[in-house]
């Protein structure tokens, strides 16, 4: 007897697409975790990816991700850089392993880094986004998240 | 005896707009010949329809002829007479490149089917601009102003169905 399967991690009988980001601009200090505390689902009943205390938990499957962070920096003498964590071991994601973060390397005021992401997760994850050389204001209009279960 | 055990993925569609010109405030758009999700656009609208979620991003391009000039554009909902998701910025106010959200030049926002009573109209609207002589109309193969840009900008618009 032979049981051909989706593979794992394809679960999904739709594509979810959920929206991480911020309410408000927030101040922010170099080495800290970018705040994150809104969630927008297009299925939110169905979706396994939830944010809490701006931690991402994504659970079993495949992640599309992309997305900005944008901070108006008071210090602007340095690169600034923003990359995934995870939050388990509070230790680099790799780009090896799909996860994307940026680094910026002009010494200028502002900017937006864009991040991104393509992983296959056999078990749940959850992250954050750790900036550093970039003390100043977390931009709300400009730093999100979306993430694609697919 | 075997089992072929198959699940069935609904697709993400997908339709791409080319912004061409500006009316007023309002991009305009050239349409697709065909479209792959149930949207319609004309003019400066684009409309979505209830039933589905809709993630739409959406870029732009523009000549500041003064050279120190900053544009931030963001999706307008006509229908509700508001701006949503996260705005865009383009900063020339020093250098190229060298202030002011230089990474992500879209415009982004994830609509909910539920936030659709039975349609919405959406707009790609220029929501604030600094500097002198800016111009936006694009011909083809020329680019602005016949300065050779390449390509058309694109406006994306994804269609999660619920």
């Amino acid at each position: 007897m032979t049981y051909i399967t989706a593979p794992v991690g394809h679960q999904p009988s739709k594509t979810y697409m959920t929206q991480v980001s911020l309410s408000s601009d927030t101040a922010f200090t170099s080495g800290n975790t970018v705040p994150l505390d809104t969630i927008t689902t297009s299925h939110s009943s169905l979706s396994r990816v939830s944010v809490s205390s701006n931690v991402v938990t994504l659970g079993a499957g495949d992640y599309v991700i992309f997305g900005a962070v944008a901070i108006d920096r008071s210090v602007d003498t340095d690169t600034y850089t923003v990359d995934f964590y995870d939050n388990a071991t509070s230790t680099l994601l790799l780009i090896s392993d799909g996860w994307m973060g940026a680094k910026h390397h002009e010494a200028d005021a502002s900017g937006s880094l864009v991040l991104q992401a393509q992983v296959r997760l056999a078990s749940p994850v959850s992250f954050y986004l750790q900036s550093t050389g970039s003390s100043g204001t977390v931009k709300a209009d400009g730093t999100y998240l979306m993430i694609l279960e697919v | 005896m075997s089992y072929l055990i198959t699940d069935t993925y609904a697709p993400v569609e997908v339709d791409l707009l080319t912004p061409y010109n500006i009316s007023g405030s309002d991009w305009l758009l050239y349409t697709p010949t065909a479209y792959s999700t149930d949207i319609s656009a004309s003019g400066t609208s684009i409309t979505l329809y209830s039933g589905s979620s809709y993630y739409i991003e959406a870029g732009i391009q523009a000549r500041c002829g003064g050279g120190n000039g900053a544009i931030i554009w963001q999706i307008y909902d006509a229908t509700n007479a508001q701006y949503i998701g996260q705005e865009a910025h383009m900063n020339l106010a020093t250098s190229y490149g060298a202030v002011g959200r230089v990474g992500r030049k879209v415009c982004t926002a994830l609509i909910l089917d539920s936030d659709i009573t039975s349609s919405m109209e959406i707009r790609v609207r220029r929501k604030s601009l600094t500097g002198t002589s800016w111009s936006y109309a694009i011909t083809q193969d020329v680019g602005i102003n016949g300065i050779g840009y390449a390509g058309y900008p694109s406006i994306r618009v994804w269609q999660l169905p619920s």
